[in-house]
């Protein structure tokens, strides 16, 4: 293991600047103000998860339940704010994308640390002493508090930067053993019944451990703890999962001068769209949003906007909704630059070719998404629509149009009703005036947009009431009639209103 | 009711989509629904109990409603670029447009475009529009007819007012009775008056009132 230069980063108060530097960003004055406590639910009672630096300095422990923290401070003057471990963790992943600039290999170690492989990186920082003023300095620009430390292994590093005496360590090759003796044992990263186990038979500092005969921890304290004392020295193979910040879909090209020819653009165009998918194909991604920007020499850059129902890595598809959009665009003097970006990527389900079938229902498929896809790009948005059954039984919210979706639902039974439905629903119900013997009658004569109908024939009432929570909403009963020019209509009366309307029609 | 508020026949135009879905040349298709006032109550598209059972005994296609999309292309131009962009992709099984203010020029492309590609394309125009020209192979009208004794059933009477090929003869030789059962939904049609004439649904425009 000569040469492997490990870095670890703690960050000793990661939950409370965190959120602090939310607050900050929202726009709330910053903790001169009041001292914060993050706590959470343990078994009935609520406790403290972290505090800051006044509030422990005020006597508030981790762990102590927060009604015993509130009585502290006089007159209750402190913060306290839910603990949010999830959202913590998605801000270290973020934390450990920005700190790619130390170093190129990083994985964050979670709940509040970084592992960072420093091998052959001190040229760039011009020595390690260097490298850690850096990293501090640009974690405090931040609003982060944190302690570094640098070792030929990461179990070493690891424990320097919590237990060490010093914010800052540098351990030299070799120096491990001399490092890590001084420490608790804690610092091995074991389970904390395993460091009961050895707090109750005496051993407190790794020194200590490190003096017992080798071949009696694994039946007393378990394989991990030597797994550990290994990785710490030296002497077993630690490695660190690396986060690999996803590289984006882009691809531009940028022209010699301003140019107006619009079969150079287009070929650009094409080119970097094979590009682009046959990166999305070795990926198994498809598209469902491809942006095109033409960088306009006299102009602000142009933005084209393509977006598919389902999505897609075929370059002929995506050319075929392209290509309009192109010829219209304005070129201004000439265009300097094409770029070319594919995002909302998902999964494209393959289809597996079979011998038997002639792939008719592929072809019959992509055609079907190429012509809905030009329609909705000519049309714009919520123009092509597909309906889906809901999960109501009234008529006018039984039924939902909505854009065809990459997925298919299954269907709620509540809206496909026994009885029958009119053939047509009106948008807008048509107020009718209606002469009936009785109110829930049969209905001889319906007035509606000024012309008057004699009822032939007349089937009801039916009476449909909302579902029990709605308690708004209106009991309606409606009723078939038949006019005399044989087209029948489908009438409603309001139960509170006693107001009659035509709802839909059998056409 | 004048052109602005007429109303398709649409349980005839469901019932003759759902014809296209079982033949062959339609199986795997989608049905399109041009122009927002030929879109049907998505309750007519969905099948019932009894419907469901012959559609599994065909060869279980799945239903109307799942087949559809409906486009709301609101210009005469719009409606008739999406009927022929649809017409000629080979995915579509049947065209359903609202044919209001169309002239001859685009009649004959929509005729040309379902031809090669062997889609039917059915264009719904309102009664005031019977005098225009068009270049549709065949062109009906439909009326609701209120024929007594029937109960709840709908009756509409199709009459065939061209169709080329076809000797133009006056009669109830060209006149079919078509009734929709309120109970199933389902619409049966036969002959009105003894005739030779049996149309097949290939290739069709109607024209309704």
């Amino acid at each position: 293991m000569t040469g492997r230069r490990a870095a670890a980063i703690w960050l000793s108060e990661w939950s409370i600047d965190v959120r602090q530097r939310r607050d900050r960003a929202a726009g709330d004055s910053p903790s001169g103000g009041l001292p914060l406590l993050l706590v959470h639910q343990d078994h009935q009672r609520q406790v403290v998860a972290s505090c800051c630096r006044r509030a422990r300095n005020a006597g508030v422990q981790p762990g102590m339940p927060v009604a015993q923290a509130r009585a502290l401070f006089n007159a209750g003057r402190i913060r306290i704010e839910p603990y949010e471990p999830k959202r913590d963790a998605a801000a270290l992943r973020t934390l450990a994308v920005w700190a790619h600039r130390l170093s190129p290999i990083v994985s964050p170690d979670p709940p509040d640390g970084l592992l960072l492989d420093l091998t052959g990186c001190e040229q760039v920082f011009g020595g390690e002493e260097r490298w850690t003023s850096t990293a501090l300095r640009q974690l405090s620009r931040l609003g982060l508090h944190a302690r570094v430390a640098i070792a030929p292994t990461f179990g070493c590093a690891w424990a320097l930067a919590r237990f060490g005496p010093e914010p800052v360590a540098i351990v030299p090759p070799g120096g491990q053993r001399g490092a890590i003796a001084p420490l608790p044992v804690a610092a091995l990263r074991l389970e904390p019944e395993t460091t009961a186990d050895l707090g109750t038979v005496g051993v407190e500092t790794i020194g200590q451990l490190l003096d017992l005969p080798r071949s009696a921890l694994p039946a007393r304290f378990g394989e991990s703890l030597l797994l550990n004392l290994d990785r710490a020295l030296g002497h077993a193979i630690e490695t660190i999962d690396p986060l690999r910040p996803s590289v984006p879909h882009v691809a531009e090209r940028v022209f010699e001068g301003p140019t107006d020819r619009t079969d150079a653009i287009e070929w650009a165009v094409r080119d970097l769209l094979d590009t682009v998918t046959g990166r999305l194909r070795a990926e198994s991604v498809g598209t469902r949003h491809v942006d095109i920007v033409l960088v306009r020499s006299d102009l602000d850059p142009e933005l084209l906007t393509v977006t598919m129902g389902r999505p897609s890595h075929d370059p002929a598809h995506l050319w075929v909704l392209i290509r309009p959009k192109l010829e219209r665009a304005h070129l201004g003097f000439g265009v300097e630059g094409v770029r070319v970006a594919a995002l909302a990527l998902a999964r494209v389900r393959h289809r597996q070719a079979s011998c038997w079938d002639s792939g008719a229902d592929t072809a019959t498929d992509r055609a079907r998404d190429l012509l809905l896809d030009t329609l909705a790009n000519r049309f714009g948005p919520g123009r092509v629509l597909v309906a889906a059954a809901s999960a109501s039984h009234i008529p006018q919210r039984a039924f939902v149009l909505r854009e065809p979706g990459p997925k298919e639902r299954r269907t709620p039974n509540a809206a496909i009703v026994p009885q029958d439905r009119p053939t047509m629903m009106l948008a807008k119900p048509l107020p009718a005036e209606v002469v009936a013997l009785t109110p829930d009658g049969p209905v001889h004569r319906v007035t509606c947009r000024g012309q008057t109908h004699d009822v032939l024939a007349c089937c009801g009432p039916e009476r449909i009431a909302p579902e029990w929570w709605r308690h708004r909403a209106p009991t309606r009963d409606y009723f078939t009639v038949q006019g005399e020019d044989g087209r029948w209509l489908w009438l409603g009366r309001d139960l509170t209103s006693g107001r009659w309307h035509v709802y839909g029609m059998w056409a | 009711m004048g052109a602005r508020c007429w109303v398709p026949p649409v349980a005839v135009l469901v019932d003759l989509a759902r014809g296209t879905l079982t033949t062959g040349a339609g199986s795997g298709g989608t049905v399109l629904w041009i122009g927002q006032r030929c879109w049907a109550y998505p309750h007519a598209l969905a099948p019932r109990e009894r419907r469901e059972a012959t559609a599994q005994a065909v060869g279980g296609q799945p239903p109307l409603l799942e087949r559809s999309v409906f486009v709301d292309a609101r210009t005469t131009a719009e409606r008739v670029w999406a009927a022929e962009l649809a017409a000629r992709s080979g995915a579509v099984s049947a065209v359903i447009a609202d044919g209001t203010g169309l002239r001859m020029a685009d009649s004959r492309r929509l005729q040309l475009a379902a031809e090669s590609c062997k889609t039917v394309v059915l264009l719904a125009r309102p009664d005031t529009e019977r005098g225009e020209l068009s270049a549709a192979r065949s062109r009906w009208l439909v009326e609701p007819s209120a024929e007594p004794g029937l109960g709840l059933d709908q009756q509409w009477i199709v009459t065939l007012l061209r169709c080329k090929g076809v000797q133009p003869t006056v009669g109830s030789a060209r006149r079919w009775a078509v009734r929709r059962e309120h109970a199933t939904g389902i619409v049966r049609d036969w002959q009105a008056c003894g005739g030779d004439l049996a149309v097949r649904v290939v290739d069709r425009r109607t024209a309704t009132a």
